[in-house]
């Protein structure tokens, strides 16, 4: 059975998918040193343990168009058995959990097997999560405008005590982004459960993308860890995507919609499954940003919830100032990164039309050669 | 008394196409006025693969300039000795043709009164047109880099004036050396009328009205006939389709893709796509160096054309004031355009999905 368990909680926008992929390329070593990250589950390569969070009876999602809708719950049996197979302690990262309310968490923590858990949150400045989600919102075919998708979490934030929103969250099922992302209550919730919690700053995007493995190292506090982050290749699967792609898919997903396409027709258009051809790029494209009003709000909120970060009794590792950058302002969209963007995406669906038909005239050339050799034989 | 042929040589992006549909519209009232406008017929096999009615001579003519018995050139012997009247062919390629060329076609069009229609629209219009329709066909130069070609080959013919024009890849200045092509098709006994296209946002009507007068009809003749609108007649492309379209065919071409190919996807998406929105956007012009040489060229083009006019060798419908509009460029604001393109990108992935599935 395994010792203890390290919890990585996400919230998901916090460098999850770098630190899940380095786990991941550790592994091996991990295993030599006595930890253990389950990187196979029922059979297929995992990266995370989102899918075995939502195989949790009663935490998957009802919206049939989700991609977690369908989970096998056999998936979290697996994850529980090999946790409780392995002799020494154990990673779960799954960053799904950080959005969970109590009642889930402590479901999801009755599955696992009896050990000592700590749990670790990765947060990172609200104004740059912000904009990542809404990225991330686009990616998985949702079309509110940046300003819009904002505006409905400003309005969500309320100007309730901290102690009384937390309890309308977590008694609210839609309120996954401020559970989230609002530090305080999201810690809170794992420490009344009983449970010692570091928080992660994230660094910023400037820095060496080694220095966020070299805080999550420090919480986990295993030296079976290596010191140097693992060489993750295609860590930036979830870079940051410019705006003028994002609107670009915005748009197609809006007027797909418009023609009465639903969103399981519209499923190759999601998130990563594009196939584009990035190296005869010139434009970088602008990145999305906050409009003043946004900007006033989400520092102000980043500063209030530092301040109360400091007040909980937790282990935060990396400087407090690293929650408390500017916001980005918005750019002016420029023509050509536009163009540049429409290009490729349309250029991407156009390919396997192409495709797809010539495979369909070899389908039907041999339908009718079929049909001939049916008469014949008959 | 001598029957005359009127033969409109365009050249491409000079309301072509609105004044072919023009004629064709309007061949009762012109044969009221003594005027043929004689159309190839389309053979059984074209009807029932939906090929479109011709509108043009553009096959005709080309074949008449290759000096290569075809039944296109069959058809025009036939047509010139049957068709009783005055005649009108029209074809905009004709006025990209080398001298040699010629000379092979007005053989063809035999004795006669020839009476050469040239319809002038100002370069600082025609570049821009020029090089959407170059992306339509598949091409993939940048409206710069399209500029700069016509400029390096201005240059070329300035070094070999006496010979430049018997170079078929010199085919933007044989088509838009307006007064050259005049001097060219006087050479050869024709009489020759320019026909101004109208600058800015005049009327089409204002042009038909213009070509009419070129046929010889007064302007009580006119009011018997219809102007046609101007769909679904091919309009160009705006700022914003173009620099899509573009990328587009870019990508198309980097991911390995023949020019036949893209030229039927870009056909595709302007029609489907493009054409379908109510606001499409500002028109494409001229910006920078670009303009300024462009407008450079015009105004040489115009001082040379004035000369002719002057002489009394080439009799002028219109104004030649339309070929160096004054016009101030209003610069395009980005973030708009940029607004425009990501529209429009979100349409063609969202036909693109709705077509297959």
């Amino acid at each position: 059975m395994a010792t203890s368990i390290v919890l990585h909680v996400g919230p998901r926008k916090t460098g999850t998918t770098y630190l899940q992929k380095s786990l991941t390329a550790a592994s091996p070593t991990l295993r030599e040193g006595g930890v253990l990250y389950v990187t196979r589950l029922m059979g297929k390569e995992v990266y995370n343990h989102v899918s075995a969070t939502f195989a949790v009876p009663g935490l998957r999602t009802e919206r049939s168009s989700h991609i977690w809708s369908n989970v096998n719950v056999d998936i979290i049996h697996d994850l529980v058995r090999q946790v409780g197979a392995w002799d020494g302690p154990a990673i779960i990262s799954s960053e799904a959990l950080g959005g969970l309310t109590t009642a889930e968490a402590t479901k999801f923590i009755s599955y696992l097997p009896s050990a000592p858990v700590h749990v670790i949150a990765t947060i990172r400045a609200l104004p740059d999560v912000v904009l990542s989600s809404w990225s991330q919102n686009v990616l998985n075919l949702n079309t509110h405008s940046l300003d819009t998708y904002v505006k409905l979490f400003m309005q969500r934030r309320t100007l309730l005590p901290p102690s009384e929103r937390w309890r309308l969250w977590d008694e609210d099922r839609h309120a996954t982004f401020w559970r989230s992302f609002e530090y305080p209550g999201l810690l809170s919730r794992w420490t009344q459960m009983g449970f010692p919690v570091s928080a992660v700053v994230v660094p910023d995007s400037a820095e060496p993308r080694g220095e966020l493995w070299t805080r999550f190292r420090e919480a986990v506090n295993l030296d079976a860890l290596p010191p140097a982050a693992p060489n993750v290749q295609d860590a930036d699967a979830n870079g940051s995507r410019s705006l003028e792609e994002l609107e670009i898919r915005r748009k197609a997903i809006k007027y797909a919609t418009k023609k009465g396409l639903t969103i399981d027709d519209l499923r190759q258009l999601r998130g990563k499954r594009w196939k584009i051809t990035r190296n005869n790029s010139l434009h970088a494209g602008t990145r999305p940003g906050l409009a003043p009003d946004a900007v006033e709000a989400f520092e102000r909120w980043a500063r209030e919830d530092a301040d109360l970060l400091a007040k909980l009794p937790i282990n935060l590792i990396g400087p407090i100032e690293d929650l408390l950058r500017p916001a980005r302002r918005p750019e002016t969209p420029q023509p050509a990164a536009s163009a540049e963007a429409a290009g490729r995406l349309v250029a991407s669906r156009i390919f396997p039309a192409v495709r797809g038909s010539r495979a369909g005239r070899l389908k039907r050339r041999l339908n009718r050669r079929a049909v001939r050799l049916c008469r014949w034989v008959t | 008394m001598t029957r005359r042929l009127h033969l409109h040589i365009g050249p491409r992006k000079s309301g072509t196409t609105f004044l072919q549909q023009a004629l064709v519209s309007n061949k009762r009232a012109l044969r009221a006025e003594g005027l043929m406008y004689p159309m190839p017929g389309r053979s059984r096999r074209q009807r029932l693969r939906g090929t479109p009615r011709m509108h043009n001579h553009e096959k005709v003519l080309l074949a008449a300039c290759s000096a290569e018995a075809s039944p296109a050139t069959e058809w025009l012997e036939r047509a010139l000795a049957v068709t009783s009247g005055d005649i009108i062919l029209s074809g905009e390629a004709v006025a990209a043709c080398t001298p040699a060329e010629l000379d092979h076609l007005t053989a063809y069009l035999g004795a006669g009164e020839l009476h050469v229609i040239i319809t002038v629209r100002s370069l600082e219009a025609v570049i821009p047109s020029s090089w959407q329709q170059h992306i339509r066909n598949g091409r993939t130069a940048s409206l710069e880099a399209f500029v700069e070609g016509i400029a390096r080959r201005n240059d070329q013919r300035q070094e070999a004036p006496l010979t430049w024009a018997a170079e078929p890849s010199q085919d933007f200045w044989l088509s838009n050396d307006h007064a050259a092509l005049a001097e060219r098709w006087i050479a050869r006994g024709a009489r020759v009328s320019l026909v101004t296209v109208p600058a800015g946002s005049a009327p089409a009507a204002t042009l038909w009205q213009r070509f009419l007068g070129a046929l010889g009809l007064s302007n009580d003749d006119i009011e018997a006939f219809t102007v046609p609108s101007m769909h679904p007649i091919h309009v160009g492309l705006t700022a914003p389709e173009a620099l899509t379209l573009r990328e587009i065919v870019w990508q198309l071409e980097c991911g390995g893709m023949e020019r036949s190919e893209r030229r039927r996807w870009a056909v595709r998406l302007v029609e489907d796509v493009f054409y379908q929105r109510t606001k499409r956007g500002p028109a494409l012009h001229l910006t920078g160096t670009g303009l300024h040489r462009a407008r450079q060229w015009a105004a040489d083009d115009s001082a040379q054309l004035a000369i002719l006019v002057e002489d009394g060798q080439v009799a002028l419908h219109g104004d030649l004031a339309d070929l160096t509009p004054s016009e101030i460029v209003m610069e395009i604001n980005q973030a708009q355009l940029a607004h425009q393109i990501t529209d429009l990108g979100g349409r063609c992935i969202a036909y693109l999905e709705g077509a297959r599935s």
